[in-house]
């Protein structure tokens, strides 16, 4: 399931209200999840909040699409997308992913690729304000690999 | 008629979110953003989606088509 929010999120109890209706749960081995959340830093300056835009008609889509690949590459029993849009506080999470496989090597595996995917195959962009009170677009992605 | 939109910084640089441009024939992507995308101030790299999917400037576009143009994506 894909799924882009505009309204905060609760990573923990998309995750187990997602599990709890997996099929076939008894071949599954091992859950992978990543959460990834709003710091109040980057690049050196203090980030107050952040808005994060997306190209409605296109970033379902490829959420879409990413998620079948991964189950593809990876062989995953299914997995799990969430997204935030809008405006977003400091510790608010930005995005869940969820991977489910027989063995932990797939979810693992499945759940970095998910993220390293998501930063270059997903409409999404980030606007932050600083503490300043001015607003800048984030250019790239940190490398944080 | 080619809606072209665009979205994020190019949106604000831009300043409208969309318009609509007449087709020509043996037009590509690279025609529409040299219209828009010319000048100096567009010094980052620009992505580009035909009807929605990735593509890149050598794509050929016609009547009915939507292309959006956009920076490189920051989300995760």
């Amino acid at each position: 399931m894909v799924i882009v929010s505009d309204a905060a999120i609760d990573p923990y109890q998309l995750l187990a209200n997602y599990e709890a209706q997996l099929s076939a749960r008894g071949s599954v081995g091992a859950a992978a999840h990543f959460i990834g959340l709003m710091r109040e830093f980057n690049e050196g300056d203090d980030v107050v909040g952040m808005t994060l835009e997306q190209y409605p008609e296109m970033t379902r889509r490829a959420l879409d699409k990413l998620r079948l690949s991964l189950i593809d590459d990876f062989e995953l029993n299914d997995a799990l997308i969430v997204h935030r849009v809008g405006a977003l506080q400091i510790t608010d999470p930005i995005v869940v992913v969820g991977c489910w496989s027989a063995h932990r090597k797939a979810a693992f595996e499945a759940c970095r690729a998910a993220m390293e995917r998501l930063k270059s195959d997903v409409p999404l962009w980030k606007k932050e304000t600083l503490a300043d009170g001015s607003t800048r677009w984030v250019e790239q992605n940190t490398p944080g690999y | 008629m080619i809606e072209v939109k665009f979205l994020a910084r190019l949106k604000e640089e831009i300043g409208q979110d969309s318009m609509e441009i007449a087709a020509r024939d043996g037009m590509t992507i690279a025609d529409i953003k040299q219209q828009f995308f010319s000048d100096a101030q567009f010094q980052l790299p620009i992505l580009q989606a035909l009807n929605h999917e990735f593509c890149d400037e050598t794509t050929a576009v016609s009547d009915g088509d939507i292309v959006a143009f956009f920076p490189p994506v920051t989300g995760g």
